[in-house]
């Protein structure tokens, strides 16, 4: 027997064989300049090292702290950690996790790790830890990219383009993600709505209506890490006048009106302490001056300027101590990370605020205790989560924000015909 | 033919003739329901946007009203910055309030309006910036009012338009249709349809700009009828805003405004062929009826010709064999020879008429077609007819083709054909005449006519010639079913029978039949009559 017709009749099944499913790109359009992927990196190509690498420790949904790359973690005061690395986890490459790996992630928040036998000692040298291994991020130097444990691998980065690929590839979900970066948050709105992309976050809340409708985009809501507050400077407003101040006014009325899109009416506030007007400074934008506008308001006598801030002159003002009340958002979940703003040191601790109690809560490990210091002491005044919004292909059935990383539900986001 | 076949052709030939002129009143009268529609579905559009503009009109009234009621209510206060600034909280769509002066600052005045125009604003005349998008990138328009007990003073107000957005994003005509607004530019300020609003972000024109452009400088955009976003055709109908310049245009793809005709046109269309269907097929049963109605009356009517013709013929005979026997009675034997030529005569008329009623009964159908030779076949007619015509006194002349003729056909059935027409012509012709049988072959058509040299046929017999029992000779010999046969077997061939005469030169018959090629040696000699046989 010829084997020619029987080779030919192969070929022909072979090709006849239905074609593989088409490979989701997901196209998100970042503005600003996007650099390379790494961790600690300071430009807008975040979105990308959330889904490259993985920290050390990471929120779960309720906040509580867990790891994806240590077996165990253990917490051996407030600035050390001992962990064991779980010996599956694999860079992107297939190799394992190793001291060297981990070291790096952890020197880039200013971590110091030393090998204790199989486990590592991780030290912030007296600073509240937790925070800062939720930035710690393990990875590797390998050529022209950096190699982590998420669940993408850098097939390109530069200032403009951004390329990942799926380590293991999972049918109907997410194969590549493109990030494209645009001039502006108005370049990069309006080339999704045009299709050239097929993702964009971090618009305002007042944009979703006019997202919404558009073929083949689906609006996308959800609760992120930072909340709008009222925060008063230690250093000019003494404890027991916070505490008079915060207890008088009506804050669920001020921020149910103020973080909403509605009329204020007028609220009625309880006496207030005598004292000077209070000086408020916010972030020039909608709500936080609605919110300024309307604690003033409530203050009634006491209330001062309301100065509008954008963000190089937020810091200097913070350092400066130039303001009474700030009306801005903050980092604020899970519990822990408030050490960032209100431990002695934080890493966003402007203000230089410092409170033994609540220092010592963060020292326990007991950032519930420190947030309720916090709130006693009159520090700050939690009024409304700050809503996250986005609109992503409509074929992604479970589009969803992380509450931590904004990105960090997208690999089980499955994508529909 | 096939009764039920003729039936369909009847009723579908009275069906399409009956509607025909329906189908072409119905076609024009959609036609006039489209155009109309069409003119219907603008108004109504237009309807929409002039309802839309008066309603952005009256925002936009609203807030400026409300800016000057805060003016005149704030301006002259101690604290009327500040409380302007709070005016916000009331009023979330007047935005940013401001109390501006002379010596007010650069940084502070509206965002879209310089310190010349403020100043215009201060000395007592209300102006408004163009529409613009905000830092968050919602719509905005800046707007000033003199500041009333204040001299030199104008209260701004950055006015919040989102509801603008919402009020046009919320406009639906139909299932499809929506709402776009533009600016006097022509530049997209909000959009009911999701595939435009990029154009609201980057300024860029669509295809509608021009639309507003027209209608903000006054001058007629045109018909109702354009290519939209994306190049569908759509049905747009607009107004214009006096005092904002905007222009509001309300637009429904055609395909969806224009259904209700469309569907009209379906339904004139069905309705146009189930009538058809019925009536084809009610008039067919109707055709069946009445055709087997007519076949039967026909038939009584051919049986009563038949016995009319036998009646007369055989009456004849019976005559002239009653005198025969009569003059056998006699006894006189010199009457035999007169005897025997009678019945010798009367018996040859019968059988003829015998063989008259077995070609009428014979199924032409069903026939035995093969090459055959004309020539040789005119030949082989003549020599059988040669006795006959010798009785008559004439002679047989065949004339053959001049370069062969071939048909089809069937060879006993085509001899009897041409042998009537032959023996007809013997008979027609005068003693000593000639009786020509001519074989041609002309552009694929070969041809047989038989010539005689009698009278001619009366012109008004010519049309119904070939019908069964219309033969006038009354000789006794004939029942009129010769020629009628000749045209059964003519037609059968798939061939033509024709008659020229003219009265006192004779008449010639002639069968055309389509010719072919001649057959192969092989085949030939099947049929070919051995040559020199004539």
């Amino acid at each position: 027997v010829r084997p020619t017709p029987f080779l030919a009749i192969a070929a022909l099944v072979a090709c006849s064989r239905p074609a593989a499913p088409g490979r989701f790109v997901l196209r998100l359009a970042v503005p600003g300049i996007l650099g390379p992927v790494r961790p600690g990196s300071d430009t807008n190509a975040s979105a990308a090292t959330d889904l490259v690498f993985e920290s050390i420790l990471s929120p779960d949904a309720s906040g509580r702290a867990r790891s994806t790359i240590a077996r165990t973690f253990q917490r051996l005061g407030s600035d050390r950690y001992r962990i064991e690395l779980d010996p599956r986890v694999r860079l992107s490459d297939g190799s394992p996790v190793e001291f060297d790996d981990v070291a790096r992630g952890a020197a880039v928040m200013g971590v110091k790790a030393v090998r204790d036998g199989d486990a590592i000692i991780l030290d912030s040298g007296g600073r509240p830890i937790e925070p800062l291994l939720y930035y710690s991020t393990p990875f590797r130097e390998a050529g022209v990219h950096r190699l982590g444990t998420g669940p993408y691998r850098v097939v390109e980065e530069g200032q403009s383009r951004i390329a990942l690929e799926r380590v293991v590839p999972a049918p109907g979900r997410i194969q590549q993600v493109e990030i494209a970066a645009c001039a502006n948050d108005r370049d990069a709105l309006a080339r999704t709505l045009r299709g050239e992309t097929n993702g964009v976050f971090g618009l305002e809340a007042r944009l979703a209506e006019f997202v919404d409708g558009i073929p083949g985009l689906r609006v996308v809501r959800g609760p992120g890490p930072h909340v709008r507050v009222a925060m008063f400077n230690q250093a000019r407003v003494s404890a027991a006048d916070r505490r008079r101040i915060a207890g008088s006014l009506p804050w669920e009325a001020i921020a149910r009106h103020a973080c909403g899109d509605g009329a204020m009416p007028s609220v009625a506030s309880m006496a207030l302490p005598d004292g000077p007007p209070l000086s408020i400074v916010a972030f020039d934008e909608s709500q936080p001056v609605r919110l300024a506008l309307a604690l003033r308001r409530a203050l009634r006598g006491r209330g001062g300027a309301v100065q509008r801030l954008d963000v190089t002159e937020y810091l200097r003002v913070m350092s400066a101590h130039e303001f009474d009340v700030f009306v801005g958002q903050l980092l604020a979940w899970p519990p822990p990370v408030l050490a960032l703003s209100f431990s002695r040191g934080g890493l966003f601790n402007y203000t230089n605020f410092s409170s033994p109690e609540i220092d010592a809560a963060f020292a326990r490990g007991d950032a519930e205790a420190a947030r309720a210091a916090i709130e006693r002491e009159a520090v700050v005044v939690f009024l409304c989560p700050r809503e996250r919004v986005g609109a992503f292909d409509a074929r992604i059935r479970n589009a969803s924000f992380g509450r931590w990383g904004v990105l960090d539900t997208l690999p089980d986001w499955e994508v529909g015909p | 033919v096939n009764r039920r076949a003729m039936a369909t052709r009847l009723a579908v030939m009275v069906a399409l003739s009956g509607l025909l002129p329906i189908l072409v009143v119905g076609a024009i009268a959609i036609e006039v329901l489209r155009r109309h529609s069409e003119g219907e579905a603008a108004n109504g559009l237009r309807a929409v946007a002039e309802q839309t503009a008066a309603r952005i009109d009256g925002y936009l009234a609203a807030q400026k009203e409300t800016l000057r009621a805060v003016a005149a209510a704030a301006s002259t206060s101690p604290d009327a910055d500040r409380r302007l600034e709070e005016v916000v909280l009331e009023a979330p769509a007047l935005g940013r309030v401001v109390l501006v002066g002379a010596a007010t600052p650069r940084s502070d005045l509206p965002a879209m309006l310089g310190a010349e125009v403020v100043a215009r604003a201060r000395a007592g005349e209300e102006i408004s910036s163009a529409i613009y998008l905000a830092k968050d990138f919602t719509p905005a328009l800046d707007h000033c009012v003199p500041a009333p007990a204040r001299p030199d003073h104008a209260v701004c107000a950055s006015l919040d338009l989102l509801e603008l957005w919402r009020f046009v994003q919320r406009i639906r005509v139909g299932r499809s249709g929506y709402a776009l607004a533009f600016d006097a530019q022509g530049r997209l300020i909000a959009s009911g349809a999701g595939a435009l609003r990029a154009a609201i972000l980057t300024g860029e024109p669509v295809p509608e700009s021009g639309v507003a452009v027209a209608v903000a400088a006054g001058r007629d955009p045109g018909a109702p009828r354009y290519a939209g976003a994306g190049g569908v055709e759509v049905i747009g109908g607009w107004a214009r805003l006096p005092e904002a310049g905007w222009t509001v245009v309300v637009e429904q793809p055609a395909i969806e405004a224009l259904r209700p005709a469309r569907t009209a046109q379906w339904v004139l269309g069905a309705i146009a062929l189930v009538a058809l269907g019925l009536s084809i097929a009610v008039g067919v049963r109707q055709s069946q009826r009445v055709l087997a109605e007519l076949e039967v009356e026909e038939r009584w009517r051919t049986a009563g010709r038949i016995a009319a013709g036998i009646t007369h013929d055989l009456g004849h005979r019976v005559a002239i064999l009653q005198q025969t026997a009569g003059l056998a009675e006699s006894g006189d034997a010199g009457f035999l020879p007169r005897i025997r030529d009678n019945l010798r005569s009367e018996v040859a008329t019968l059988r003829k008429f015998v063989a008259d009623f077995a070609d009428l009964s014979r199924d032409v159908r069903s026939l035995d077609l093969l090459p055959l030779d004309l020539d040789a076949f005119a030949g082989s007619v003549a020599r059988t007819a040669a006795s006959h015509a010798e009785r008559h006194g004439v002679r047989i002349e065949v004339l053959p083709s001049e370069h062969g003729a071939w048909v089809r056909g069937d060879r006993y059935l085509l001899e009897r054909a041409v042998l009537n027409l032959v023996s007809n012509a013997c008979e027609a012709s005068p003693r000593g005449g000639a009786v020509r049988i001519a074989v041609t072959e002309v552009e694929g058509q070969a041809s047989v006519a038989v010539e005689d040299e009698g009278s001619g046929i009366d012109p008004e017999r010519l049309p119904r010639l070939f019908d069964a029992f219309m033969s006038t000779k009354r000789t006794g010999a004939h029942v009129g079913m010769g020629l009628a046969n000749v045209k059964r077997i003519v037609d059968a061939h798939g061939g033509t029978v024709s008659v020229e005469s003219a009265l006192g030169r004779g008449a010639t018959f002639r069968i055309a039949l389509a010719s072919e090629a001649p057959p192969a040696p092989a085949a030939a000699p099947r049929t070919r009559t051995s040559p020199g046989a004539a």
